[in-house]
Parts: C-alpha cells; sequence; structure tokens
C-alpha cells in the first residue's frame, strides 16, 4: 500500500511495485488509508510523513496500535533527511525509512527485505545496462 | 531588452539548427511507431524507465517545493523551483539518444518556438541552461515579477519547456505501451504543476 498526497509519486510507487511483480492499493490521504487498511490487509506499507490533516506518524502509531494490522510493516517516505523524523518515525513504530527523491533499486531492497525476494526474473528489469 | 545582445548570425545559426531539429524528428516518430520490438529496444526502455522515475522523483520534490505556501509568496523561489524543473528536464532530455541524435539543445528548442515564449529567448540561456539571475536582473530588478501578467507569462513559458522535454521522454520510449504510460505520468506532474502557478497567480 502507498499513502502519499502525491499524485506522481503514487504513481511512481505503483509502477515500481507493478515492475516488481506485486500488486499496490495506492491512497492520497491518511483517512483513506485507514479506510483501506479495514478492507485489506497489505504485506508492506509505504507511507508519507507529510500528509494533510493527520501526518504520517500519526497514522504509523494507529496501525501499530491495531490488533490486525501491527503486524504489517511501515516504511516512512519523507522529504526530509532529518535525523529527527527518522527517530520519530521509529519511535511511531516504523521499520525504515525513505528519503524523497528516490531510487527504484531503493525500494526494490525494502520490498525484498519485508516481503521476501523478488522474482529473479523480474529483478533483471532493475539492472541497468552498462 | 536584452535581445540585443544576440547577433544576427547567432540567431540564424540556432534558427537552422532548430529547423534541422525539427525536420528530422517527423520521420523518426513514424518509423518507431511500425515493428516488432528488438531486444536492444526493450532494454534500452527498461534503462530509460529507471532513468525516468529517478527523474521524476527529483523533479516532484521541486514540484512540492513549487507548491509550499512559503514559496509560494515569494515569485523569486516560485520562478527558482520552475527553472530548476526546466534544466532538469532540458539535462535529461539531452542525454537521450533520440534527442541527442538530433542534436537537441535548449536554444534550439527556445528559439524553434520563438513565437510561444513571451519572454524567453536565448539570452536567458548561459552553457545551455535557464539561469535564475538573468530572470532577476530582467524582472526581479524591475519590480516587474510582482506584476501578475508577467509573473503568469514567465511561468507558462518555463511550463513550454518542461512541456516539450516531457514530450520528447515520451518519445524516447519504444514501446507503445510505455509511451502511453509515460505520456499519463507526466502529464499529471505538469497538471500538478499548472493548478500551482495558478493558486500563485490569483493569490
Amino acid at each position: 500500500m502507498v499513502v502519499d498526497d502525491s499524485q506522481t509519486v503514487r504513481n511512481i510507487m505503483a509502477l515500481i511495485v507493478h515492475r516488481l511483480g506485486h500488486k499496490s492499493v495506492r491512497a492520497a490521504s491518511a483517512m483513506e488509508g485507514l479506510t483501506l487498511l479495514t478492507e485489506l490487509r497489505p504485506d508492506l506499507i509505504f507511507l508519507d510523513i507529510t500528509l494533510p490533516g493527520m501526518d504520517g506518524l500519526d497514522v504509523c502509531k494507529v496501525i501499530k496500535n491495531n490488533k490486525h494490522t501491527k503486524q504489517v510493516p511501515v516504511i516512512m517516505l519523507s522529504g526530509s533527511e532529518q535525523v529527527f523524523d527518522k527517530v520519530m518515525g521509529r519511535l511511531a513504530g516504523a521499520a525504515d525509512y525513505i528519503t524523497k527523491p528516490f531510487e527504484p533499486e531503493t525500494i526494490r531492497k525494502c520490498i525484498d527485505t519485508y516481503c521476501g525476494q523478488t522474482d529473479r526474473v523480474r529483478e533483471g528489469l532493475w539492472q541497468k545496462p552498462q | 531588452m536584452a535581445e540585443a545582445s544576440i547577433t544576427g548570425v547567432d540567431q540564424a545559426i540556432l534558427a537552422k539548427k532548430a529547423e534541422a531539429f525539427l525536420q528530422e524528428t517527423a520521420p523518426v516518430r513514424e518509423e518507431l511507431r511500425v515493428g516488432v520490438l528488438s531486444p536492444m529496444d526493450m532494454q534500452q526502455d527498461t534503462a530509460l524507465e529507471y532513468d525516468s522515475m529517478v527523474l521524476l522523483s527529483k523533479i516532484e520534490q521541486l514540484g512540492i517545493r513549487f507548491n509550499d505556501k512559503m514559496v509560494q509568496a515569494s515569485a523569486a523561489l516560485a520562478l527558482e523551483c520552475l527553472v530548476n524543473i526546466a534544466n532538469q528536464l532540458v539535462e535529461f532530455t539531452e542525454q537521450l539518444p533520440l534527442a541527442a541524435a538530433k542534436r537537441f539543445s535548449l536554444d534550439a528548442l527556445i528559439t524553434r518556438d520563438r513565437a510561444h515564449y513571451t519572454h524567453l529567448g536565448p539570452h536567458y540561456i548561459r552553457q545551455r541552461r535557464l539561469v535564475m539571475e538573468v530572470f532577476t536582473e530582467l524582472h526581479l530588478h524591475q519590480g516587474a515579477m510582482r506584476d501578475p501578467a508577467v509573473f503568469s507569462q514567465l511561468t507558462q513559458d518555463l511550463l513550454r519547456v518542461s512541456n516539450v522535454c516531457l514530450n520528447i521522454c515520451v518519445k524516447a520510449f519504444h514501446a507503445p505501451e510505455m509511451r502511453q504510460q509515460w505520456s499519463k505520468i507526466y502529464s499529471g506532474f505538469l497538471v500538478h504543476l499548472v493548478k500551482a502557478a495558478k493558486e500563485i497567480q490569483t493569490t
């Protein structure tokens, strides 16, 4: 699941996830993401810190305090490299932290870590020709 | 206007280059629509898609900055965002084999479509990139950037440069489905920028 208020980021993330052979659902706000979580149980959640209304850190806390969703790893996305944000993300229960802008390779490593290795055939897609 | 610094000879050379670029683009487009993709084409598309994702992730951050209320309060900061976006797109486009083969350059691009640009001209370019200092010299110092009409024209000009580059980026894909996909993604990005620009103009 990708929760980000930027349509462009959602589109890039969805395309990366798709190219790696996985399915994705997208949410543009905290409320939309939390609503989707009442029906879906994703393997991984990419969650933007800066969201309109409820921010990503609070959303992460809600996810981690819910018995149905607490096992789902949450990766925080942020446009800031500040250590404070990373620490806050960890305290909120996030498994990892990705700074925007990002490379598809970073997303793949995350998916590999939390959802198992990407299909080897598809993996070749991301090896840039020399 | 500072356009006087561009000599007639320079203009003629740039116009010739632009003309050549324009003439050579059309047949390539047709050629790409036809036929089955070779493994090399597919490999190039894959590499281009990876690079396009990296590029878009970068310029989206500038787009988010452009949409920031603090940035929008300053015409100079807002324009600087658009200049940076346009320059990153020009740099990326220059490296595409399709564009490199046609000797794409920002000078040629602007000269070719000069009639469509209210302000932008070759005098805004130094070392193949738009230079913010020129915008400052020509518009900020005169206070003209505070004029909504001038600001609107400048943003339109910069968005046009970005749009043309994004179109070339789409055409650089061999596979029609890739073109369709990236056309949609880039359009979404551009619409977001246009909306933000309109918000600034109305406030």
